[in-house]
């Protein structure tokens, strides 16, 4: 059952999420973009900020709960981008990926080195418990608030929260996440299960108190 | 194990779940495991909220994003020496010399066949300077300035086979560079010197026939001015050929540019008359070279060496008292001025020392009428020497020639100093003592036209009254 579940998802987790990002931006223009872009071609540049601002804005504003810094962070990542992107030589087969992913890779290191710059100490992997790993079923009415959901997606870690992030804000692929981190599909569904597991434990109200 | 495939299974299948629920999919109801829960009010959230970055935010990233770019494109523009940036310092600096010699090597070889006008031409006269300063000797610069000279009438040469016109600056040019060359040849003795000598007279013999030549082919207009400096090439010749130019260093180089005066006759008639005899005149030679009739000792003439000898020297002796003989004398300068302009005699004239000043100026432009021509020269010369005993000088020129001996000479000179000033009671006690007879002649027609100023007629007067002679 468990195997018919994950050829199942195999089978259609590309053609939802390969609409999702290839909609946002196709390949063509993702390559023609990039291209423009080393050239320091100001209108090419101007369309990726516009594309890609306010999802990394999202990105950096989920992590550290300070709009005005997230915006700060958000305009240092173009910037960043701006002085490598002569430098940068993308690998892959999906011109879309590569260039979300790599903006979203400079958006994640900002956010590291704020971290670094706050002295705030990363979140260490809560412990496991055995009945997180329980396929339990909840007849719970969960009703979160944003404050909620950055509270305790603040609990994880740094690799949790990116993904978590990637998959439910970007609407990356597991597949696509993991090209983007550099880990393997598995990894990434097993990261994302043991978040949400986490945020669960620390949200619901018997045991979070 | 098996909980390891059990949770592989968990994860695909929450995975699946939130592929549906980012993709928009209803949920199947309220039942669910813990992390479902969670992810479905994630989704939620996220589709519910999208917090978006203010305007004030997106302006300013922006902004910065654009300068950034401009910044870029500006540092993009290609640097030709940025590949020296990855070497040591000493590597950069190295390698900018070489190139740096390179090109010099480069717009010198491309310049050595420029011609004067063109782009090119000031990059070889540069070039050549920079050779001068590498000569150590006097003897490495004479040799230089002659190659110089060289250069320079090849130019003037190619310049007219090309169709061009030359430039008077070109001829300059030449007369520059022989001249300095003469003037390096003075620090050098012995052998050096006498082979230099050798080198400058097959220099200037091959140089004043090519010169020559030209002058025969210019236009009207430039005639004149190669023809100066064909009489120059014939002055160094001369000088080459002359024992005194082997005799070291304290001969005078320029000493055919600046013959010495011959001793002057001083008249009876007393000291007032006697006009000065320490006046150096610039005597041009003539087209032919004749060292006989050019060169003068060397011993005999004080001039520098150093001095570029266009100028003339000229003492500061007094004009002699007469009021009406100097008017006089500055009429002769003026006349010989104009008679030489429809003649060959202009020439001469332009090039050493013209119109220009008062009794002296007779004496100075009676040489260059000299140079010249024949006869029209002479008579210039001889109404010059009104001024006083500068006819005695003047004598000693070319009016002479060929008409009628001594006679002519005393008493051209002699008439129009009388005629001239009208003072003929100083300058009869000069014409008597030799010419009466002449001064008779003379005096009756050459009265009357110098007195209204006119030296053409004057002239013309002598020479007819030389003739008579």
């Amino acid at each position: 059952m468990s195997n018919n579940a994950a050829m199942r998802s195999r089978a259609l987790a590309p053609e939802i999420q390969a609409d999702h990002l290839h909609q946002l931006l196709p390949p063509a223009e993702a390559r023609e973009l990039l291209k423009r872009a080393q050239g320091y071609e100001e209108r090419a540049l101007t369309r990726i900020y516009n594309l890609f601002s306010d999802r990394v804005f999202r990105f950096i504003y989920y992590r550290i709960q300070d709009r005005p810094r997230a915006e700060d962070l958000t305009n240092e990542v173009f910037v960043r981008m701006l002085e490598n992107v002569d430098k940068f030589r993308p690998s892959g087969d999906d011109p879309s990926l590569v260039l979300s992913g790599w903006i979203f890779t400079i958006a994640r290191n900002m956010i590291i080195d704020d971290y670094r710059r706050q002295k705030i100490r990363p979140a260490e992997p809560l412990p496991e418990f055995d009945d997180d790993l329980q396929d339990e079923q909840f007849d719970m009415d969960l009703h979160l608030t944003r404050a909620d959901l950055q509270k305790a997606l603040a609990q994880l870690t740094e690799e949790q929260q990116t993904v978590l992030l990637m998959r439910f804000e970007e609407g990356f692929t597991s597949a696509q996440v993991g090209k983007l981190m550099g880990k393997t599909e598995m990894a990434i569904k097993a990261l994302q299960r043991r978040g949400l597991a986490t945020m669960a434990r620390l949200l619901e109200p018997e045991k979070g108190n | 194990m098996e909980n390891r495939e059990e949770n592989r299974a968990r994860d695909e299948q929450l995975d699946e779940r939130i592929n549906r629920l980012v993709a928009g999919h209803p949920t199947e109801g309220p039942k669910g495991t813990r992390a479902e829960k969670v992810a479905q009010e994630f989704a939620r959230l996220t589709s519910e909220e999208s917090p978006r970055m203010s305007n004030a935010a997106r302006t300013q990233g922006l902004v910065a994003l654009r300068a950034g770019a401009g910044r870029k494109r500006a540092e993009k523009r290609p640097n030709p020496l940025a590949f020296l940036f990855g070497f040591p310092r000493w590597v950069q600096l190295g390698l900018v010399a070489v190139v740096v010699v390179l090109i010099a090597n480069g717009v010198s070889s491309a310049a050595a066949d420029a011609l004067p006008g063109s782009l090119l031409y000031p990059f070889k006269r540069f070039g050549e300077g920079g050779q001068l300063l590498l000569q150590n000797t006097n003897g490495q610069r004479a040799q230089l300035w002659m190659n110089l000279a060289n250069t320079r009438l090849d130019e003037i040469q190619r310049l007219l086979a090309s169709g061009g016109r030359v430039d008077p600056s070109a001829l300059d040019a030449i007369d520059d560079s022989i001249l300095r060359a003469l003037s390096e040849l003075a620090g050098t003795r012995g052998d050096e010197r006498v082979e230099l000598l050798k080198q400058l007279l097959a220099l200037s013999i091959r140089q004043q026939q090519v010169v020559t030549q030209l002058a025969d082919n210019a236009s009207p207009a430039d005639r004149a001015r190669f023809e100066q400096t064909a009489k120059l090439l014939a002055g160094v010749a001369n000088y080459a050929q002359s024992p005194d130019a082997v005799s070291g260093p304290e001969s005078n180089p320029f000493q055919f540019l600046t013959p010495s005066p011959e001793p002057s006759v001083t008249p009876t008639s007393g000291a007032t008359a006697t006009p000065s005899s320490t006046l150096t005149r610039t005597a041009v030679p003539s087209a032919t070279p004749s060292p006989s009739a050019t060169l003068v000792p060397a011993t005999d003439v004080p001039s520098p060496t150093n001095v570029p000898p266009v100028k003339p020297t000229q003492s500061d002796q007094p004009v002699p008292p007469q009021g009406d003989d100097n008017s006089n004398s500055n009429d002769n300068a003026n006349d010989n001025g104009e008679d030489k302009g429809g003649t060959n005699d202009n020439g001469g004239d332009d090039k050493g020392i013209a119109n220009d000043n008062g009794s002296g100026d007779n004496q100075n432009d009676n040489g260059d009428d000299h140079g010249g021509t024949n006869d029209n020269g002479g008579s210039n010369n001889d109404n010059g020497g009104s001024g006083g005993g500068d006819n005695q000088n003047d004598n000693g020129g070319d009016d002479n020639g060929g008409n009628s001996g001594g006679d002519n000479q005393n008493d051209n000179g002699d008439e129009n100093v009388n005629d001239n000033s009208g003072d003929n009671q100083n300058d009869n006690g000069d014409e008597h003592v030799n010419d009466n007879g002449d001064n008779e002649n003379d005096n009756g027609g050459d009265n009357e036209n110098d007195n209204s100023g006119d030296n053409q007629n004057d002239n013309g007067g002598n020479e007819n009254d030389n003739g008579g002679d």
